[in-house]
Order: structure tokens, then sequence, then C-alpha cells
């Protein structure tokens, strides 16, 4: 005995659960993962609109003005693939991931009197998750398969023979050379392929066609090929509009606790750091590890700890990616690693970075990398757990050994002051303010840099050389009409 | 003068490089102050001719020059000095090109120096120079290696570049240095990539398409700053202040480049005559002989106008020329391919005596100063059109043969960047994600429609919102790069030949196209530098009548084209009733429109016909006064009576291109150089700037006649609209002759006027599944591919019943098909077996055969054939015994299922219309057929296979879409905000219903449509032709 559990339209489901309200009218999902964009699943209101599978937009549109194209999420429907294997494990460990929001499950040496209150129960649990199933059992893994088309939501089929005429051939799993095949005879529906002879079948198809027919014919259950799956406890999506709003960013994590709960709870598992990584606009990253006080399964719990810890919360910019990844343990505490001599305390050194990220302000803390760019000094800062984890990703200056700069060292201003210059002709004449105010009688540049015009802020910087007549030699540079001191040479 | 030069410019035809244009370049160089600029692009002389061309209006000196890449990537720029130099340019460029794949030549030192003589070079620049990315360790053996190219005094110099980098004055020191110490002098030089400094951005972008990365990744690859433009001179002397002999040497170097284009020294072919003849004896001698074929008896009138032409060909010693061009002629006739002159060529006597053209210009009363006159400053044009396919093919690679590699060449086609292309390689370089670009690619298949939707619009439509903080960037970039040449191809039929080596008179390069070679340059630069081009242009009914003629002999009955009656009234008739599918251009939406209300019933009316639908005559409003003075419905009027004898024949209304020239010569006063001037602005489609100062110079001269205002606003207006592409007479009556022949063909030859269309697919403006169409509702029969009968093309069975050929099925390779007819040929196949056994087909070409019903001559029907033919045969001695027969399990497919199966195996049905299919279940529908019997302004609802969408620029916004039912097509017309708000459903579904209102004027039936959806019944279609 065997059970398919099937989440239909999978990416649109994936899609759905990630709304606060479901959407409304006609909607299609278009897989772009490939050169060309298709539409991979269709709600009912476009089907009913002839929005078919395979279309490419422009011909969805064309069938459905008002259509609303969505991208699928890939890590969306990982997650749901995911929740979905945890619960067929609660049915029994023997499962196979067998398709794309499909898994099947030997229900063999399961009483049967249990079996369909069970399958009723996942159902409902996946309600809460807000997918909805649908369960078929059959004697074996294609016929449950097949029975599951028909499920509301589950249906116990003991004799396919009378469904197999609704069984579209499509369905069969078979590849596309040999359906084209068959449907080339004219046989479009598992009766049909039932009522060819076998032998003609295995003289025309060979051993494939009569793989084909035997499952047709339910002549011998096929081997499942078992899928094991290991605890990961760590949620993460990218944003198909960007989060400006903690509470939309809650919204996210408390379906990101409510389903590593799940695998907790699964897992007999209890969560004692909660990293949260935020992904923003400006392509950086904001992170949060957050330590639970006492470990926990208990989503209610983890999320009201989060809500704490992010209440004070303020981004730079806005998220368009969010993370949430779970340490955990077996018991209440954690035993530290014997030979590490690199931290002795993990969620110490995160917590304390932490507070200093909430004293200094986000950005200001962490680890500054240079940027590939002309501009100088310029730099982007990175979390310190990436900047341990890949230490080697440096850049390494690749200028032109020839061309490049060699003078006087230059001490720097951190930050460079700001000045007033006095300007004729093009040139600066005198520095007018400061501690350094005095005319400069000799000066060369400008030296031009500018970049990033398909910003919205580009920038541009004129960098002079300068000696004041009471002695030095200074850098000065302008930008946005403002001048700064960047250094002393000498 | 200026005292500076700027001898190192990349424009935009140094393709991924430079980003302006070279006419922006030299215009932006005048507003500079600059008297003369150098051109280098990279690897060829690309852009010169627009260079020059600018150059000369703005009264400069264009220097010649490229960039050649050496073979460790970096770059030397080049200038010609003398014409010894530009030749050896081209053949320096030529040589590494044609040796090297496509876009990838380097420049051997070795080879450069063999070609060095009459060339400067410079060391190149900061960034991609000899020195470039080298320590200073190891410039002078670079400068010693480049100069053993380069070995004279005064030929290579040091290229300095102050690009206000940091770093810069000590290279400009280090390399003055390094000139001091092997005795070589400085220049200075900007190294230009575009004309003003916004373009910097293109730049930039080109750099990420060149690299293959994107703006975020790019980092140092990208430009520091944006000084890279074209500075004044001024502005260059500050920068170069410590180094005033570096500027000097700009202007010393100037001086010395004295060759420039307009002295390129190109010569056409002499003909090799016989002994004792000279080109104008020989030409004079085969005129007379050809004319006395053609005419018979040669009247005084004929005498005087042969004289004539002789003495000006002979004057203006282009007898060569016509010698070569009837040699070509000669080659074809011999080799039995069929040619006809087309163009301006028509209006020449000497041209039909030799047999060139088909067209009598004295007996059509043709003006012969529109092909030829002695102020004439370039070359005549003489096209001839060929039969498509292998046939022209073997006249082009013949030239080659005559002429050698390095002697002919195809013109180019420069491939600018588009909407879609635009934005798909913007969006790339923005990183933008690939599935946005395509969904703008996508939405916007037919192009850009910026007449009608705002780019913004376009961008919100594919994912991207004016909100995006790189929407900016992408909307600027898009207008930016829109219209720069993106790479480049060859053009249709343009070949040039030369006197001696064509290499030397514009480097060559290898095409795409195994066996072919093209120019660097295209038709209209080939032209302006007087270089004489014959066209030599595939016409697909060309091929379809010759194979259509052929086939006639075949049959027993010859058709001789030249000999059919030209006063046919079966084949006028045909015409008047648009009934005209498949002919040679009189068979599109707007023709067909247009048949019935002109009613042709001559020949010339014909050429009329052909004429009056095109942009020109459109745009300009010529069309309805034509037809209402046709009609008596509008008074004639000449515009004014001195025009009377040039505008009588097309009742007043300039139709034709030797018109505007005569109206021009009588109007105007203009000579014959003038009008000559006139219609190379005519002709000059890049740059209307040309014909606007002709139509000024013309205004002038109207109001110095005292033309009254009226007058002149009316000619003005007819040049203006003949700028947007008018036929010349002579061309209209050599297409004429091949549409009334065509029709003629298909009036009294129709099985063999289909078989040879189909055997010529692709072409024309219908599918062949309308072909058919149209030739079953003149109750011709088609019978399925069939391996026992079918050859490889379509072929004639009786005079009303053809059988496709084999080459229908698709997804089979010709050659399996070749080798099978060979089998069978040798022995009859008696049996499926034998026919597996003995033939090479595949499991999945077998099942294709069956699909199509070729096989139903062994198993009955399709799905029997396809039961069969799935059988998995072994290899044994009785494999090619039949079975014992076993019961089909399997049922025969249904009508419609026959239908699907036609399709998905031939793309098109032998049977019945698939709309027949479903008649029954649309009962409100009207069919095709009977809108002739509606009343105009009646609403009615049409539907059917969409078989032609067509948005002509002419037709401001207005969707014209043709539906073929099982009756016939039904035209309809949607409105532009109509068409806007239902863009998507009507370029996409292949099956429309459309309700609307019926306009029934004249015979000429549209609906007008107000209401259009999807007809989802799931049929199957064929594709449609789809056109701007």
């Amino acid at each position: 005995m065997y059970a398919v559990i099937e989440i239909p339209i999978m990416a649109l489901q994936a899609l759905y659960r990630l709304k606060r309200k479901r959407p409304n009218g006609p909607i299609a999902i278009l897989d772009e993962t490939g050169q060309r964009s298709i539409v991979c699943e269709v709600n009912h209101v476009a089907q009913g609109e002839n929005v078919e599978v395979g279309m490419c937009p422009a011909q969805a549109l064309a069938r459905c003005g008002t259509l609303q194209l969505l991208a699928r999420s890939l890590e969306a429907e990982s997650t749901v693939e995911r929740l979905l294997l945890l619960l067929a494990k609660t049915f029994s460990p023997r499962i196979e991931q067998t398709a794309f929001g499909i898994v099947t499950v030997d229900l063999r040496g399961i009483r049967m009197n249990t079996v369909e209150a069970s399958a009723d129960a996942l159902v409902d649990r996946l309600k809460e998750l807000r997918l909805h199933a649908r369960i078929g059992i059959s004697d074996t893994p294609e016929h449950a398969r097949w029975s599951a088309l028909f499920a509301k939501p589950v249906l116990y089929v003991r004799r396919l023979e009378n469904f197999l005429k609704r069984v579209p051939l499509a369905v069969s799993g078979a590849n596309e050379d040999l359906l084209d095949i068959l449907q080339g005879w004219g046989i479009h529906d598992m009766a049909a392929l039932h009522d060819l002879p076998r032998e003609e079948i295995g003289n025309r198809l060979g051993q494939r066609g009569l793989t084909l027919w035997d499952a047709v014919a339910g002549r011998q259950p096929r081997l499942l090929h078992l899928t094991e799956t290991k605890p990961q406890f760590r949620r993460s999506l990218e944003l198909e509009h960007r989060v400006e709003s903690l509470d939309a960013l809650l919204f996210i994590l408390k379906r990101f606790v409510d389903e590593l709960a799940l695998e907790l709870e699964l897992a007999q598992s209890a969560a004692y750091i909660l990293k949260v990584c935020l992904k923003l606009d400006n392509k950086t990253y904001d992170t949060k590890n957050i330590e639970v006080p006492e470990p926990s399964s208990r989503p209610r719990t983890l999320l009201r700890i989060l809500e704490t810890a992010l209440g004070g919360l303020q981004t730079k910019d806005a998220i368009i990616g969010v993370q949430l990844h779970f340490e955990t343990t077996e018991a209440h505490g954690k035993q530290g690693d014997l030979f590490s001599v690199a931290m002795e305390d993990p969620a110490a050194f995160a917590e304390t970075a932490d507070r200093i990220a909430t004293i200094v302000g986000p950005k200001q803390s962490g680890s500054p990398r240079l940027r590939d760019t002309w501009q100088p000094d310029a730099f982007h800062m990175v979390t310190l757990e990436s900047e341990l984890e890949a230490r080697a990703d440096r850049i390494e200056d690749t200028s032109d050994t020839a061309d490049s700069h060699r003078g006087l060292p230059l001490s720097r201003f951190r930050p460079p002051l700001a000045i007033k210059v006095g300007v004729e002709q093009n040139e600066p004449v005198r520095i007018d303010s400061g501690e350094y105010a005095g005319t400069i009688c000799a000066v060369t540049g400008p030296w031009i840099l500018s970049g990033e015009w398909w910003e919205p802020s580009p920038w541009t910087r004129e960098e002079w050389d300068i000696e004041l007549d009471k002695g030095g030699v200074f850098r000065i540079f302008r930008q946005r009409s403002y001048w700064y001191l960047e250094g002393i040479y000498g | 003068m200026a005292d500076y030069t700027e001898l190192h410019v990349n424009s935009a035809f140094s393709f991924l490089r430079g980003s302006s244009m070279p006419k922006a370049l030299m215009e932006r160089a005048a507003d500079l102050g600059y008297e003369r600029l150098a051109l280098t692009d990279r690897d060829g002389v690309y852009g010169a001719p627009r260079f020059n061309q600018e150059a000369q209006v703005k009264g400069m000196h264009a220097i010649v020059g490229a960039e050649l890449t050496l073979a460790d990537g970096r770059a030397v720029p080049v200038l010609a000095a003398s014409l010894i130099g530009y030749q050896n340019l081209c053949r320096l460029i030529t040589n590494t090109q044609i040796s090297a794949p496509k876009g990838e030549a380097r420049f051997d030192l070795d080879a450069i120096a063999e070609y060095s003589q009459g060339l400067i070079a410079l060391t190149g620049d900061a960034f991609e120079g000899v020195f470039s990315n080298r320590p200073r360790s190891q410039w002078s053996k670079h400068l010693i290696d480049l100069r053993r190219a380069f070995p004279e005094d005064g030929q290579l110099y040091i290229e300095l570049n102050h690009h206000c980098r940091r770093g810069d004055l000590q290279r400009l020191a280090a390399l003055t240095a390094l000139g001091r110490t092997h005795h070589l002098p400085i220049v200075a030089t900007n190294a230009v990539r575009y004309a003003t400094a916004p373009e910097r951005a293109v730049s930039d972008v080109f750099t990420c398409l060149r690299h293959h990365t994107h703006l975020d990744e790019a980092g140092r690859l990208l430009s520091q700053n944006t000084e890279r433009h074209l500075k004044s001179p001024e502005a260059m002397k500050s920068l170069f202040r410590d180094y005033p002999e570096a500027i000097q040497n700009t202007q010393h170097i100037a001086d010395q480049l004295a060759f420039s284009l307009e002295n390129l020294g190109y010569e056409f072919p002499r003909y090799k005559v016989p002994a004792g003849e000279s080109m104008d004896s020989f030409l004079r001698k085969l005129t007379w002989f050809g004319a006395e074929q053609r005419y018979g008896s040669l009247t005084k009138k004929i005498r005087h106008q042969l004289e004539h032409e002789l003495g000006i060909i002979s004057r203006l010693k282009f007898s060569g020329y016509f010698l070569i061009v009837w040699d070509i002629v000669n080659f074809c006739r011999e080799d039995g391919i069929m040619v006809q002159g087309r163009g301006s060529a028509a209006n020449s006597a000497v041209c039909y005596s030799l047999g060139i053209t088909a067209v009598d210009p004295i007996g059509s009363r043709l003006l012969f100063e529109r092909f030829l006159s002695e102020g004439r400053s370039g070359w005549p044009d003489i096209d001839l059109d060929l039969p498509s396919g292998n046939r022209r093919e073997r006249v082009i690679q013949e030239v080659y043969r005559r002429y050698g590699k390095h002697g002919a060449a195809m013109t180019a086609n420069v491939i600018t960047y588009q909407g879609r292309s635009a934005i798909r390689e913007i969006g790339k370089v923005l990183n933008f994600p690939t599935a946005l670009t395509n969904r703008f690619s996508n939405l916007y298949p037919h192009g850009d429609y910026k007449e009608t939707i705002q780019l913004a619009k376009q961008l919100k439509d594919s994912g991207i919102e004016a909100s995006h903080p790189r929407a900016p960037a992408l909307a600027g970039l898009y207008n930016r790069i829109h219209g720069l040449p993106r790479h480049l191809g060859q053009h249709s039929g343009g070949m040039i030949v030369c006197e001696g080596a064509l290499s030397k008179v514009v480097p060559l390069e290898n095409a795409s196209m195994p066996g072919r070679v093209v120019a660097q340059w295209d038709k209209d630069d080939c032209e302006a530098l007087g270089i004489v081009k014959v066209d030599l242009l595939g016409l697909g009914m060309m091929a379809a009548m010759q194979d259509a003629i052929q086939m006639t002999a075949e049959r027993g009955h010859p058709v001789d084209l030249a000999r059919i009656p030209k006063d046919d009234a079966a084949t006028f008739k045909c015409m008047q009733e648009a009934d005209t599918i498949g002919v040679f251009q009189i068979e599109s939406r707007a023709q067909q429109a247009t048949l019935p209300r002109l009613k042709p019933a001559c020949f010339y009316d014909v050429a009329i016909e052909v004429a009056i639908i095109r942009p020109g005559p459109i745009q300009g409003d010529l069309v309805h006064p034509y037809l209402a003075r046709r009609q008596g419905r509008a008074p004639i009027d000449y515009i004014d009576d001195r025009l009377k004898p040039v505008l009588e024949r097309t009742l007043g209304v300039p139709l034709y291109q030797e018109q505007m020239l005569q109206i021009a010569m009588i109007m105007a006063d203009f000579s014959a150089a003038e009008a000559d001037e006139l219609r190379r602005a005519l002709n000059f489609t890049r740059d209307h700037e040309r014909l606007k100062k002709m139509q000024v110079k013309m205004k002038k001269a109207m109001d110095k006649k005292g033309i009254e205002a009226a007058k002149i606003e009316m000619i003005l207006k007819a040049t203006g609209s003949f700028a947007l592409y008018g036929f010349p007479e002579s061309h209209a009556i050599s297409f004429a002759l091949l549409a009334y022949g065509s029709t003629f063909l298909k009036v009294h030859y129709p099985a063999e006027f289909y078989c040879s269309l189909l055997n010529n697919q692709p072409m024309g403006f219908y599918s062949p599944a309308t072909l058919i169409q149209d030739a079953k509702r003149r109750h011709l029969r088609f019978k399925a591919p069939c391996i026992l009968n079918s050859e490889f093309d379509c072929t004639v069975i009786d005079d009303l019943t053809i059988r496709l050929g084999l080459r229908w099925v698709k997804g089979i390779a010709a050659q399996k098909h070749h080798q099978m007819l060979t089998q069978r040929n040798q022995c009859a196949f008696k049996t499926l077996n034998q026919f597996r056994a003995e033939t090479n087909y595949n499991a999945d070409e077998l099942r294709k055969l069956s699909l199509s019903g070729a096989l139903n001559h062994f198993s009955g029907d399709r799905r029997s054939a396809l039961w069969e033919v799935s059988e998995i045969r072994e290899d044994d001695l009785f494999a090619t015994i039949d079975s014992e027969a076993i019961d089909q399990p399997i049922e025969s497919m249904s009508h419609i299922e026959r239908i699907q199966a036609d399709y998905e195996a031939i793309g098109l049905t032998v049977g019945a219309h698939p709309m027949r299919q479903i008649r029954r279940q649309h009962p409100d529908l009207w069919r095709a057929a009977d809108l002739k019997n509606g009343r105009n302004g009646q609403r009615v609802i049409v539907a059917g296979a969409v078989i032609c969408r067509q948005r002509p620029g002419t037709a401001k916004g207005f969707f014209f879409i043709s539906l073929e039912d099982e009756t016939g097509i039904a035209n309809t017309v949607l409105r532009p905000d109509f068409y806007i708000k239902n863009r998507l459903l009507v370029s996409q579904e292949a099956f429309l219903r459309i309700e609307g209102i019926l306009q029934h004027r004249d015979n000429v039936i549209h609906v007008m449509a107000e209401k259009v959806s999807a007809l989802n019944d799931q049929l199957p279609a064929g594709a449609s032709h789809d056109f701007r």
C-alpha cells in the first residue's frame, strides 16, 4: 500500500503562502530560469481565461490582459518541498521525493485503519502551513499517484481500473519521446494504453514501454528511491518587493519561525541562537545573532525573542532578502570546541558585535573591504561572520606598475578636512579657512575621477596637489562642489 | 588655422569601442575649430566614407587611418599619408582579415613592415597602446620591435596622452625621455572615444560587452573619468603646455597626410575585347547587333537614340562597365539562369539592345537622363534580378572566380542596435535579470513601437518600473545606443569589382557566409566614393517563374515569357478582381485594396499599380488623387501647364522619380547635373539633409522664376515624399513585366505556377498554407507527400493536380530523401519492410513520414503506419519479408486529427481549412467569401487563421490583419488606439474573431474592427507572415 501526497500548483502555493492576502484574479507563474520565460503554472481564474502552461508571457497576456505574472521563487518552493517531506515522514519513514510537489510514502506494514485518519491529519497540518494538499492511497505507487488526482482531499482506491480512462497519459511520468509515440497512436489515457496487447508494446517500445504498461496494469509495485531528510534549520527568501517596515519583515519571519519550529519539533531539537541576515538594496547585509536564553522549539517563544531583538531595527536601505538560521542543540547548553582557539564563545562574540552595532549604528561595524573601483578609498563593510569565512577573498591591486604614482608619502586626515578654497581660472589659488589657510604658490592637477554614472548618485572627484607659500605640500579635492583637505605630503 | 589636429579617434565603427558616429565626431570637430581630424577605427576603415562626407560638408580634411590590433592585443594607430599608404593599409587589413576568422584579426609586425610605406604610425594610447600595462623596463624593447615595422624617419611617433589621471605627468615624462633615447618624436593625442563627455557612458557599456561582464563587476576595466572626448585645440594645448613639441607635431604629421578618400584611385575593370577592337567599338558593335535582334527594323528614332546613348557612354568612359554587365548577363543566359535588368538601366536603349533589360525604353518613352547624363558624377546603376537561391549564388561565385578573392566583394550592410537588441545588451550591462530583458523582447516581438508606446511604458510592462534605481540609466543609454553600428553584415546583392585589386581600394574581410568576401563599406558609401556596384539581386519570383516555365515545357505546352500576349483579358480580369495571391508585387493587402479601384486594363496600368503602393506616393497622399482622377471623380490637374507632357501619363500625379527630375528641370531650370544630384539625394535614404538642400535650391530657383507659391509648395511636397522611397518608372515597368508574367502563369498555368511557388519557399507575402488554400479555390487538388510517388520537390500530376514533395515533411534532412529517391529509382519499394530495410530513415524520421501520410501506400492510413514503423526491427536476413499481418489495435485518425497531423508533419494541410471544422459551432460568423454580399456600414463578425499582420510605417499606426477561412481572406483594419489596447492579443493569437463595421466600396472590402477576441477552438495553424 502506498500513499502519494501532492501539492497541486505548488509554485503558486509556495508564493501564496508568503503573501498576507491570497492574491485574487488571474495569476500565472513564470519560470524564468531558462533562456525563455514560460508560464509554468496558472491558477483556476487564469485557466478560465485560457492561459495555458508553456505559453510565453506575451501569449499569456494576450489571452488575459489582467493576468498577474509572478516569477517563481525557488527558495519558497524548496521550503515547501522540505515541509512536505518532513510531514510525510510522520506517516512512514520510507518516503520518496517523486516529483516536484509530490511525495510517495510506502505504507506497507502500517495498519490500514489508521492510514486514512493519518492522511486527514496530514492534510490539516499542511493547511495550517497554508498549503492545500491531496492524498491518494492505492496498491502501487503509480496508482496512488493517479488516485491523488481525484482526491478531495484524500482518496483510497482499491481498484483503479474504473479511473484509468480519466487519467491522462501526460501524468504517467513517461518521457516526452515515449508520450509522443503513444499520442501518435491515438493513446491519450491510461485505459487506452492498458487495452493494447503487452507483447505488442514490448515489440515496439521495448522495456520502457513494458514498464509503463505494467505500471498502468498495477502488476508489480516499483521500488521507491528513498529520500533522506537532514534538518537544516535555515530559511531564506529573495523578496519580490522591497521591505521597508518592521511589520512586513516580522510577517516573513513568522512564517520562517513556524516552519523551522516544525523542523525542530520533528528533529527533537531546540534553538539556542537565532541568526537573522537581511540583504539590503545597496548590496550590503545586515546580520543579527540573537541568543535564546533557554533553548526552545516553541514558535511563539522564538518569535517573541525575535520581535524584541529587532524592535529598534533600522537599516540603511530597504530589505530585499531575508535569511533566518537556528543554531540548535539537543540539550539546554552547548559545550565549546575543545581545540578551538579562534573563538571560545561565538555566541557571546556575536552578541557583543551586535551590541556594538546597535551603539555605533548599522554599517559602522564589521570589517572593511576595498572595492574594485576608481573611487579613492571606496570600501564596503562585510559582517564579521563573513569576514572570518572568506579572508582569502581579497582584491589585489592590479594597477599598472609602470604608471603607478610614486612620490612623497601622504599623511591623511581621517576624515578629510572640509576647507574653503579660492578658485581663479578653474584652478585653486588659496585655502581660505582653518588651520591650513594660505596662498597656494604651486599647483598640479586636476586629477579627475568619476564613476557609477548608472546609479542614482554618481560620484565625481577632482584632486589637486598644492604647495602653500607658507610651506607644505597638500592634496586637496573637490567633491559635489565642496572642497576637502585630504592629506599632507612628506 | 587651428594649431592642433587630433590624430587618434575611434568612432562607433570600432565596434564596441567608440561611442560616436563619424558624422558626430566631425561635426563636433568643426564646432571646436578643427580644420583636420583623423579617424582611426579598429582594424578597418569602416567609418571613413561617412567621415569624409561630413568633412566635405564642413570644408574640413578627413584624415584616413586605422588602429591595428597586434598579436598581443595591443593596438597602434596608423595614418595614410599618400595614396600608396592608403592602398598599403587596405591590403594589409585585407590580408590579415581574410586569413583570420571573422572578428579575430591580429596584425603581425612583419606583415605591417611589408606594407608600411606611406603610413605614419603612433605607438598607441595609454590604455591599449604598445606600452600600456607594461613595466617601463620593457618599453625600449617593444619600441625597437615596432620601429622595425616603421623604419623611415618621421614614420613613427611616440604617442602622449593626458587624461587628467594621477600618474599621467610621470608617464608623459617617461615617454618623452624614451623618445629622446630612441630619437623618435613625440605627438599628443587624446585617444578620443566619443565626441562629447556624456557619451562616456556608452563607451563603458561597450567595455562591459567586450569583456562579457556587467557594470557592477567591471571595476577598473571601466574608464576612470570622462576625458576621452574630443577636446578643443586650446584645451589640448593647455594640457600639453609643458610639451609644446607634441602639439606642434600633430600639425607636422597632419601636413604630411595629404591623402583623402576623394582620390581613391578606383578604376572599373577593363573588359578584354577582341583584337583590333576598343571597348567603345566593341560595345557599339554589340549594341547595333542586339538592336536589330530586339527591334527588327531600326527606325530613325531608334538609331538616333542609340547614337545619343553610345556617344554619352563613350564620352563618360563607361563602355567597359556596360560590357562587363553584358558579360554577366551572357553568363546567366548560357548557364540557363533567368536574368533581367531593373532600375534605371531600363531607361537605356543600349541596355535593352544588349539584352540586359527587357523593357523597350523608346516604346515606353522612358527618360535616358534618369540613367545617364553628361553631367553625372557617379556610375550608373545596373541592377540585375536573378532567381534567388543556388542560381544567384552561381552568378556571384562566377564574379568571384573572374575577379579573384581580392578583386570582388559584396558591399557591407551595417547592422545597428535596434529596440530589442539595444535593451538586451544594455540590460545585461546594467545587471538587470535576464528574465526582464527577455520579457521585453517577448512583449515587443516586432520592434519598439516608438511611434505609439513610450519607452517608459514598455519598460514598465516588462517589469522595470520607472522608480527602479537603474531605470533612468537604461532609458538614457537606450536613446544613445539606438542606431549605433553593432556589427557588419553583407548586402543582399550589391557586388563591387575593380580594375586590379579591389583590396587596394577598400579593405575586404570574410563574411559569415562561407565563400563570401565583404567590403568594409556599405552601398551608399561605395556610391558616394564612385565605386561602381552591380546589384545581383535574388528574386524568389524569378526562380519560381523560371521553374514554372520549365515545367510547362516538360509537360508539352511551353511558354515563352517574352512572347506572351500583353493584352490578355483573363490576366487583367484576375488583377481587377484582386485575385492576386502568389503573384509578383501586386499580391499584398494594400495592392489588393487598390487593384479593384485602379482596374488595370493595359500593361502600363500594371506599372502604375506597382509604383503607386510605395511609401513615397502613400505618404505624399498621391494615391487617392490618382485613383479619383482615373475614375473621373476629380479633374486632372498638371500643377502647371508646362508639366503636362511630363505628367500626362500619370494624370497629373507625379508617381515616378523620372517625373520628379523633369519637373525640376522644367520648373527650377535644373541642369542635367543638378537633376542627377537631386536623384542621388532622393536615393540617399541615410541622410535627409541632402534632399533638404536640394529642395532649398529648387525653391530658390522657382521663386526666382516667379512661380506661384502654391505650385512651389505642391512640387516640394511631392519631392519630399519621394525621399520616402519612390520608384523610377523604368523600375516599375521592369517589375510590371514580372507581375504581369506571374499573373499570366497563375491564370493559364495554375498547376505549374503554384507548384513552382511551393518549391521556392520562403518567398512572397503569403505562407504556403495560404497559397494552397488559394489554389484550391481555383479548383486545384493537392496530394499529400507519398514515399512511392513524390519527388523531393512538388510535382504537377495533371492540369489540376499537384503532388507535394518530400521536402515538405519537417525534420528530415534533404540528403535522406535524395538517397531514398536514388534507391527507389533502382528498385521500386513493394512493402514497408523492404522500404525500411533499403533506406536510411531512422525511427523518428519514419514516424514523421507516417504522420505526414507518406507511408499510407503501405499501411493504409497514418495511424497504422505509425504503429507499424514503431515495431523494432531485427537486422536479419528476413527483414524484408513481411511478417504476418496483425489486427491493428489502434483506431484511425479522425478528420481533425488528420489536419493536426498535417500541420505537425508538413506545416500545412492539403485537406479542408481548419475553420470548416468549427463553422457550425459559430453560426454568427460571416464567411470571407460572403462579405461581398454585405452592405457598406453593416456590422459583421469574421474569424479565421491570422495569415498576415502588418503595421506599415506609412499607415500612421493603423494595423492590418488578414484572416483566412475556408472561403477566402477577410481583411480587417484596427485603429491605432484599438490596436494598442489589444496589441498582444492580435499579435499572438493564431485564430481571431473580429467584430466590426464592413467597409465595402469600389469592390474593396474591409472590416473596421471594434471588438476582437481569440478563437479558442484548439485549431492547428500555420505561421503567419508578419511585417512592420
